[in-house]
């Protein structure tokens, strides 16, 4: 199987997960906000709750600064004000609009006291649907909730499940990357102290440390030709200065090609057949 | 040709090298062939990614060796044309002679290299 087709999947299952748990997540989220309100609803709500503003842009300032002062609350649903009956004795003039609201409050010239303009608009679950996070509003009974935290909704909590994902799927890598690279470090250690007896050359330390780890343990070859012609290029009359700077040239510019067939054996392992056909 | 079968430009100057080298083509010898006779300068880390990747193709065939002063014990790998291998390189030749046809009047003729 080619490395290409391999990566093409991995890739491809990778942000296919990306794509779908995030939703899949989201969904269950809230739907344990929803449970977590069915169930406190279900409980004893305060009778000193205030009144709540008629609805516009009054009740909205009232939700938003009653959230806002739930900061330290432990439950997500907290109760915040009743919905106030219509005043008796009064006429009231029902907007459809805000817009038919606010040329209602505008009218006040022409308005009799006994006149009064309200809204007749459901309550939006959320306090600013374009905010990444804000506060939820909901309506049970004459009782108006909001939660007690500002929080990603819809769309916006997709996204933060992804972003979560992202970063998760980032620690794993580089945690994973940390162990082996870690390990393998450990191992040309161990490799570099087994390969310096009595008249082998004192090649320069990081660079053949940088080989061992790129290579690993099973590189035998590789290590001891550039031993070897190090050797020979001293013997031929290099200094050791030019010695030293041609095998760090070496192992850096090997190390491109050894890490890209690195990645290309592992890519071409047969466990990735049982996923792929052979082209 | 199946696709698999035409080497790539490096690939064929490493089996050139092999062929020519014969009995002493190890990593180290093929490096400075392959330095020595293109002039630019070859990393081994190349080299030896080459001779894996073709003897993952069945091109070649490795065989561990002796070892020798500076190697620090560690014994060195042969490395052979076989058969399959000598067939690669003369369908990859064949295919840039037939490549070069028609191209005389601007490259000038083929195998004339100047005198070193």
């Amino acid at each position: 199987m080619r490395p290409l087709a391999t990566a093409t999947i991995l890739g491809g299952a990778l942000g296919a997960l990306l794509l779908t748990v995030p939703n899949w997540t989201a969904r269950i989220a809230e739907a344990q906000r929803e449970a977590a309100f069915e169930s406190r609803v279900r409980s004893a709500i305060p009778a000193d709750l205030p009144l709540c503003p008629l609805p516009g842009p009054q009740r909205d300032a009232f939700l938003d600064k009653s959230a806002a002062a739930l900061k330290n609350s432990r439950d997500l649903w907290i109760p915040v004000c009743r919905i106030a009956p219509l005043p008796g004795k009064r006429i009231v003039i029902v907007a459809k609009t805000r817009a038919e609201l606010s040329d209602c409050m505008d009218a006040t010239v022409y308005r009799p006291d006994n006149v009064i303009c309200a809204l007749d608009e459901p309550l939006d679950l959320l306090g600013d649907s374009k905010a990444t996070h804000t506060w939820a509003r909901r309506e049970s009974g004459e009782v108006i909730w909001t939660t007690s935290r500002s929080l990603a909704w819809q769309d916006h909590l997709v996204f933060e499940h992804r972003q979560w994902m992202m970063l998760a799927f980032l620690l794993l890598g580089a945690a994973t990357a940390l162990v082996f690279g870690a390990w393998r470090l450990h191992g040309a250690f161990a490799l570099r102290a087994a390969c310096h007896g009595p008249g082998e050359p004192d090649l320069p330390r990081h660079s053949e440390l940088l080989l061992h780890w790129v290579l690993g343990r099973n590189a035998n070859a590789l290590p001891g030709d550039l031993g070897e012609e190090y050797l020979s290029k001293l013997e031929d009359g290099l200094t050791r200065k030019q010695a030293d700077l041609w095998y760090r040239q070496q192992v850096f510019y090997s190390i491109a090609p050894v890490a890209a067939r690195l990645v290309e054996t592992a890519l071409t392992h047969p466990i990735w057949r049982m996923f792929v056909r052979r082209g | 040709m199946a696709k698999g079968d035409f080497l790539g430009e490096f690939e064929y100057i490493v089996m050139l090298s092999l062929i020519r080298l014969g009995d002493d083509a190890y990593g180290m010898t093929v490096r400075q062939d392959i330095e020595e006779r293109t002039g630019r300068p070859t990393a081994v880390g190349a080299v030896y990614a080459a001779l894996e990747r073709l003897e993952e193709k069945g091109y070649i065939k490795s065989t561990a060796g002796e070892t020798t002063r500076g190697r620090g014990g560690r014994s060195k790998t042969y490395y052979a044309v076989n058969k399959t291998g000598l067939q690669a390189v003369r369908q990859t030749r064949t295919v840039f002679r037939r490549m070069e046809k028609g191209t005389e009047t601007k490259l000038g003729p083929a195998f004339r290299l100047k005198a070193a």
